[in-house]
């Protein structure tokens, strides 16, 4: 805040030629006509006698809601409001309307505030020309936009001073092309193609800058040029994501590398129904070293349209402690109307968690309808590729329920936009 | 309307009398075809060596450009004064287009409206120039092999002029002109006077900062 306050405004006070009603003109020498609030008429601001030079029908007074002559400063530029337009344009039957604020500061140079459902955008005219690229994307400046809207605009209500003859009932044809936060437009009369460039600003920042009371009219929606929340930590995600990954796949590829993964037991045997003692075979001793791990068990079997479960004890001899589990094997296949197809397998793999170290007897109780040959292997301290799975499932949680909710938020977007379905499929492109 | 034939001739001031008032008038430019007497706004026109008074110039309108005569500037690192100026009127408002004697020899026009402005100079291309009915507003037309935007079709007219001009000018001149602009910021206008064959301006729109100029008139607003 400056210490000493800006000098007062220069102000022509005149009276409305249509109803009375006091007027100040703001920036006499540049405005070429003042339209009253309170009656519709738009008087000359240049001639001495500001004869009435057009007039609408104003049903009732017209109040901006940022009054005529607030100053106040936006991104680092000092501006005063001195004008006011109200535009509407039909869209499929519905009418919606939006609200134009003319500033202009001590140079001459003027901006324009614009607000549609408590969405405000920052708007000066370009110097160059944009180049459209079809119908769907605008280049200025070497950014690229992407077209949101084209609709007819017209002039529902105008209060305040212009730089050039308005009228309500004025219509232009407006393109909007949007690349958050900024918002190219371009506007076509039928003697007129004008650029501009809009930059989305907060209602909050406004409403402070003009030293406003109350606070700005509440947001509805997604603006069009509302920057997203997501957008800016969509690469952080990627990033942390590829990062955490990493460091689950580094995980594990050190288990692996630490682990011993050391055949201890390969033993083939038969089994056959009939014969009661295949029904229970021992493995010779073996010994289990290093710090408590796991035992990986495969068994492979002959089996072939049929099944076979295995009750298998592992004995530790030196404690006598005992661990009994149960596998099944099953394997069937066929052909059928849907083609070929089969169920099971004749192996299966499984791990016994947290085995201690000491010498070790395997206790093989095969059932089964017929006979068959199987061999059982048993590997000490191999490293579980699903734990990296599930670490890599739980990791991608966070950013599906980001990258969710910043589609969510595109969607809301361009609902009200030209395209709001194909949205779908070039959300995020460059 | 502005038409101003002849790219570059040297500089040479010259002091006249006016014949309706007896003040001092100058024409610094050689280009300069007409000057209005400062005091008592007599059209002068040179002719050989002595000036002859056509008529008077209506008063201009007030306006609050920054620009005046005997500002001076900078445009491309080439100094100019401002010496002259034309006010136009079209139907939602004004312009002003400030005639500038460029160190250089050659003489352009520094437009200013409505905040924003350009420099050109009377160029000419190898295209054709295209008939006023053929313009649309954002119709893309090449000129000097430039790719241009019709972004401007308006018709005015003349208000008044100050100072020195490179034609004559006389107050309620019809003239009709299209501006163009390209996606670098160059611009161009197409001025058809009331005429069929229009007169090409080339050049480009400047932020006015970066014209460094001097000896403006001093701000009446706030600020």
């Amino acid at each position: 805040m400056a210490l000493t306050p800006p000098p007062a405004p220069i102000v022509a006070t005149l009276a409305c030629e249509g109803c009375g009603a006091p007027l100040q003109l703001r920036a006499p020498g540049r405005s070429v006509v003042i339209a009253c609030g309170a009656c519709g008429a738009v008087l000359d601001a240049q001639s001495a006698d500001h004869r009435v030079v057009a007039r609408y029908e104003a049903k009732r007074t017209v109040t901006p809601r940022i009054p005529l002559g607030s100053r106040g400063t936006l991104k680092g530029e000092p501006w005063e409001v001195i004008g006011y337009l109200v535009r509407k344009t039909k869209v499929s039957g519905i009418t919606y309307s939006w609200f134009e604020y003319l500033l202009h500061d001590a140079t001459g140079g003027v901006r324009w505030l614009v607000e549609y459902g408590g969405h405000w955008t920052l708007t000066k005219a370009t110097a160059a020309v944009a180049s459209t690229r079809g119908e769907r994307e605008a280049e200025y400046l070497g950014e690229r936009y992407r077209h949101f809207q084209t609709a007819t605009a017209e002039v529902a209500h105008v209060v305040g001073e212009f730089p050039w003859q308005v009228r309500a009932g004025d219509k232009a044809v407006v393109e909007d092309y949007v690349n958050p936060p900024l918002v190219l437009s371009r506007e076509r009369t039928k003697d007129e193609s004008t650029w501009s460039i809009g930059e989305y600003v907060d209602g909050d920042t406004i409403w402070k800058a003009f030293g406003l009371p109350g606070a700005p009219p509440e947001r509805t929606g997604v603006g069009a040029a509302q920057p997203s929340p997501y957008r800016p930590h969509s690469w952080t995600m990627v990033r942390l994501l590829a990062a955490f990954v990493g460091l689950a796949l580094l995980v594990h590829l050190s288990f692996l590398g630490l682990s011993q993964q050391g055949l201890v037991l390969e033993a083939d045997w038969r089994y056959h129904p009939k014969a009661p003692a295949t029904s229970s075979v021992e493995s010779a001793p073996f010994t289990l070293t290093g710090r408590t791990s796991n035992v990986m068990v495969e068994i492979s079997t002959t089996l072939v349209q049929s099944w076979a479960y295995f009750t298998l004890t592992l004995v530790n001899e030196d404690t006598g402690a005992v661990r009994t589990f149960g596998r099944e094997v099953q394997y069937y296949f066929g052909r059928d109307g849907d083609g070929s197809w089969t169920e099971g397998a004749p192996w299966d793999r499984a791990w016994l968690p947290s085995v201690p170290a000491g010498r070790y007897v395997l206790v093989v109780e095969p059932e089964g309808p017929g006979p068959m040959t199987y061999r059982v292997r048993l590997t000490r301290d191999v490293p579980r590729p699903l734990w990296l799975w599930l670490a890599v499932g739980l990791l991608i949680l966070p950013p599906l329920v980001f990258w969710w909710r910043q589609w969510r938020f595109e969607q809301r977007r361009w609902q009200d936009s030209d395209h709001s379905r194909s949205v779908f499929t070039s959300d995020d492109d460059e | 309307m502005r038409s101003a034939p002849g790219l570059t001739t040297a500089r040479s001031t010259k002091t006249v009398t006016c014949p309706a008032c007896g003040a001092p008038a100058r024409f610094t430019s050689a280009q300069s075809l007409l000057s209005v007497c400062t005091y008592c706004r007599a059209t002068l026109i040179r002719r050989d060596l002595a000036v002859e008074q056509v008529g008077t110039m209506a008063a201009l309108l007030e306006d609050a450009s920054p620009l005046q005569l005997g500002a001076e500037g900078s445009w491309r690192g080439i100094h100019f004064a401002v010496i002259g100026r034309l006010q136009v009127r079209w139907e939602s408002g004004s312009w002003n287009e400030w005639y500038c004697a460029f160190d250089d020899g050659r003489a352009g026009w520094l437009g200013d409206a409505g905040g924003e402005y350009s420099v050109s100079f009377p160029t000419s291309v190898t295209e054709p120039l295209p008939a006023w009915e053929s313009l649309e507003p954002g119709a893309r037309i090449t000129l000097g092999g430039i790719d241009y935007e019709v972004t401007d079709l308006r018709q005015a007219e003349v208000v008044g002029g100050e100072g020195e001009l490179p034609m004559r000018v006389e107050a309620g001149w019809k003239t009709t002109s299209a501006d163009l602009r390209t996606d670098t910021a160059r611009f161009a206008t197409l001025d058809y006077g009331d005429g069929d064959t229009p007169c090409l301006y080339a050049g480009e729109l400047v932020p006015l900062e970066d014209l460094a100029l001097r000896g403006l008139r001093e701000p009446d607003r706030w600020r």
